[in-house]
């Protein structure tokens, strides 16, 4: 390897010029400043006073902001800090939204974390863009065959490893099965939209309670419902050269299934966070939501005592539309990755650390904080009775077993993707992170535009916006 | 040791003050014109803010700009918003300032009160606000439920209504901003001119129109350009009330639209574009306002 290549700040510029995405004297102009900000760096560092060697600091930014799972990472620090008395490592907890915020800033300064967890989709995109390494090493070292292989799958690019999931979840269809007994419904022979919809009416008891609730409050939790309902019609986002695909009859019925699910939601759904569904759902105020594992501390917190239990808050399925053939559901398969643009020590600290964190000791721990919705990634622990005793997953077992299934179906799919090849599309991360497809269900749905041409202006706002610009560099 | 001569300590004296001079003026450089000269710039190119290199585009940003309704949407949400907040606000600020200027019990406790919504930070104040008007929770939706009121809504946080909300919203926070700058006008008035008035055979009404209105003319002028430019330029009430999606299209103001671009779209060079074309916007608007309202001497 060129002495250059092991620079990523280079590496990425001349990749950026062999893409002709930069001109020649751009290119140069930069290299010149390059060369100018190493020399004025190395005569600052020159100035550090002999023997200031400090410890070798490991940042990682995770999405568990939960306060157990965030004791539980504190105590894995501390372990791993007393094996290795030269490293500090410190880990922070945040929401997605800030994570986002924070990423870009810290990649436009040029200090990234040396590890976070992120979204298949922002893998697909940095690792197209140089901003991540792979992970083989690592993955190697915790036994790369010990893992899921439905999780495995998002994980490998052109036979490299690019992260490693944390936890994984699979969302759930929850329903009140005290309301669907009442209303004489079984939701268990459901298996289309249209058997859905025609039991909608019978769950439905405004304003005691809506039949269904969903999250159309943002951009990121519309996108959810979106590429589901469109994956679970046969459908998909984006063809195999990556083009937007948002004029298939696909798209367009599950777009006109979704606007005749309206009179089934509350008036305001296009305001309700994700947190705001899973208080109206556990608190009594709609027969069903989207949930994940973790919506049962809701139930504990927002349900009678008597009604605290999987026979009440049950599990149902999900169904398929007109041209689909199976369902699937959403994978929050989120994975840590590791940043090229940092220091090498503490790269190496990083892996470190990532190989003591799933230790089984450690991340059986991390897995037991949030024991429905952190899952293990280890296929060897769901035939593991230690782990599948825990209490929690002992009470909600239904819910465990619902998520087991959808991973074991392999119809699980991480956040706007519906086929294997949607992994490679680029710009996905760029389609996620705006708000074209949300605006898109909410002008069918609220404001009464036609499903086709609702499509069509997004298909052409991706298609302008986004990926033609990408193609051009 | 001989003074220097006149010229030679003029142009000591010129150089002195040059110095102390430059550290000020470098700062400003640095951290004023370089940013906007820097924004100005990257209008020109089509870059993404994960790269980092763009390619020129010329005025292509620009042009692709106009020929897109989600961004003329956003300047008619934007001037919505702006004036609608505005006009609500002077109404509302100066109507509160002429009560807290007369004498009554409980006066300054009450002149207190009323900055407080200026100084609850922004986020409880639209928590609190989205919170009283969900439409399953919210304590507002079911007063009027329970009164049944024609013509209400039942949820406000609709495509609908948000907008609204949002001119509500802000007027409530930012009233206390013109009342302050009223009230400190209002307290400067001499008497004598309301005692002339009145012997004149002036009521309460008249006194206002030509006696208090011409005096705080000025004050006037400045708050409704000050909180023209905020409003126009705010950015977090819009943003925390409607997160730019689902509902919050219907707010999806210049600043939010533009935010989208550069943070979520990864549009560095749109961003700035947009940015830039606000800057005009708001330019050209200040430039003919102060043409129209020039300032009068008092």
């Amino acid at each position: 390897m060129e002495k250059w290549q092991r620079d990523p700040w280079l590496r990425q510029l001349v990749a950026e010029r062999r893409e002709q995405g930069v001109g020649r004297r751009e290119f140069l102009a930069r290299l010149g400043g390059a060369a100018a900000g190493v020399a004025g760096a190395s005569v600052v560092g020159r100035s550090k006073p002999a023997g200031a060697q400090t410890k070798v600091v490991v940042t990682t930014w995770d999405t568990e902001p939960n306060p157990k799972t965030r004791a539980v990472m504190k105590e894995i620090v501390a372990d791993f800090q007393k094996l290795h008395k030269d490293v500090e490592v410190r880990a922070e907890g945040m929401g997605w939204a800030d994570m986002d915020r924070k990423l870009l800033a810290g990649l436009a300064a040029k200090t990234p974390p040396t590890l976070s967890h992120s979204q298949q989709y922002v893998v697909t995109t940095f690792r197209s863009r140089g901003i991540i390494e792979p992970l083989d090493d690592v993955a190697q070292a915790i036994g790369k065959d010990r893992i899921l292989p439905s999780v495995r799958r998002w994980l490998e690019y052109d036979g490299k490893i690019w992260g490693l999931t944390h936890a994984w979840g699979a969302e759930m269809l929850g329903g009140r099965a005290d309301w669907a007994r009442e209303a004489g419904v079984n939701p268990m022979g459901w298996k289309t939209w249209d058997d859905w919809l025609r039991d909608m009416p019978k769950l439905n008891k405004p304003p005691g309670h809506f039949a269904f609730t969903l999250a159309g409050g943002h951009a990121f939790t519309l996108n959810e419902d979106v590429y589901m309902w469109v994956g679970s019609n046969g459908g998909r986002l984006f063809d195999d050269q990556g083009g937007p695909t948002l004029e298939t009859p696909q798209v367009i019925e599950m777009l006109e299934f979704w606007k005749k699910l309206k009179p089934y939601l509350p008036t305001a759904w296009t305001s309700h966070s994700f947190l705001e569904t899973l208080a109206i759902w556990t608190s009594g105020k709609a027969a069903q939501n989207l949930i994940w594992g973790r919506t049962a501390e809701y139930v504990d917190l927002h349900a009678p005592p008597d009604k605290r239990n999987p026979e009440v808050f049950a599990i149902w399925p999900k169904t398929i539309g007109p041209s689909g053939k199976a369902p699937i559901t959403q994978f929050d398969n989120e994975p840590w990755i590791a940043y090229a643009d940092v220091p090498k020590a503490e790269k190496a600290a990083g892996r470190e650390f990532l190989k003591f964190f799933y230790k089984k000791e450690n991340y059986r721990k991390y897995c037991d904080s949030v024991p429905l919705h952190l899952l293990s990634i280890f296929a060897e622990d769901f035939k593991d009775p230690s782990y599948l005793n825990h209490p929690d997953r002992v009470r909600w077992k239904p819910w465990l077993e619902a998520q087991q299934k959808w991973v074991e179906q392999g119809q699980t799919f991480p956040l706007l993707m519906t086929h294997a090849n949607d992994m490679n599309v680029k710009w996905i991360g760029d389609v996620g992170a705006s708000t074209i497809l949300a605006d898109m269900a909410v002008a069918v749905v609220e404001r009464g535009k036609s499903a086709k041409e609702a499509a069509k202006e997004a298909q052409t706002r991706i298609l302008r916006d986004i990926v033609d610009k990408a193609r051009r560099g | 040791m001989p003074f220097p001569s006149g010229a030679r300590a003029t142009s000591r004296e010129a150089l002195t003050g040059i110095l102390l001079l430059l550290p000020a003026a470098s700062l400003a450089l640095a951290f004023t014109l370089f940013p906007v000269a820097y924004n100005l710039w990257t209008g020109f190119f089509e870059k993404h803010s994960l790269r980092q290199t763009g390619f020129w585009v010329g005025l292509g940003n620009y042009r692709s700009m106009l020929g897109d309704s989600h961004f003329w949407s956003a300047v008619g949400q934007g001037v919505t918003y702006a004036l609608g907040s505005t006009v609500l606000q002077i109404v509302t600020g100066v109507a509160a300032a002429l009560v807290l200027h007369a004498y009554f019990p409980g006066r300054n406790f009450l002149r207190g009160l009323a900055l407080f919504p200026y100084v609850i930070p922004t986020i409880i104040s639209v928590a609190v606000w989205r919170w009283m008007l969900n439409d399953i929770y919210g304590f507002v939706p079911y007063v009027i439920g329970a009164l049944g009121i024609p013509g209400l809504p039942t949820a406000w946080l609709t495509y609908d209504w948000i907008m609204l909300v949002l001119i509500l919203l802000s007027v409530w926070i930012f009233f206390p901003f013109v009342t302050v700058n009223v009230l400190a006008r209002l307290q400067t008035i001499p008497l004598d001119l309301y005692d002339a008035a009145y012997v004149d055979g002036a009521g309460r009404f008249r006194q206002f129109v030509h006696v208090t209105l011409p005096q705080i003319r000025n004050v006037l002028l400045i708050v409704i350009l000050l909180r023209g430019i905020f409003m126009f330029t705010k950015f977090d009430v819009p943003w925390l009330l409607g997160g730019g999606a689902g509902a919050g299209e219907g707010i999806r103001t210049l600043p939010v639209f533009t935010y989208q671009w550069a943070f979520s779209q990864y549009q560095a060079g749109m961003g700035a574009a947009l940015s830039n074309v606000m800057f005009a916007m708001l330019l050209a608007a200040v430039t003919i306002y102060l043409i129209v309202f020039p300032s009068e001497e008092t």
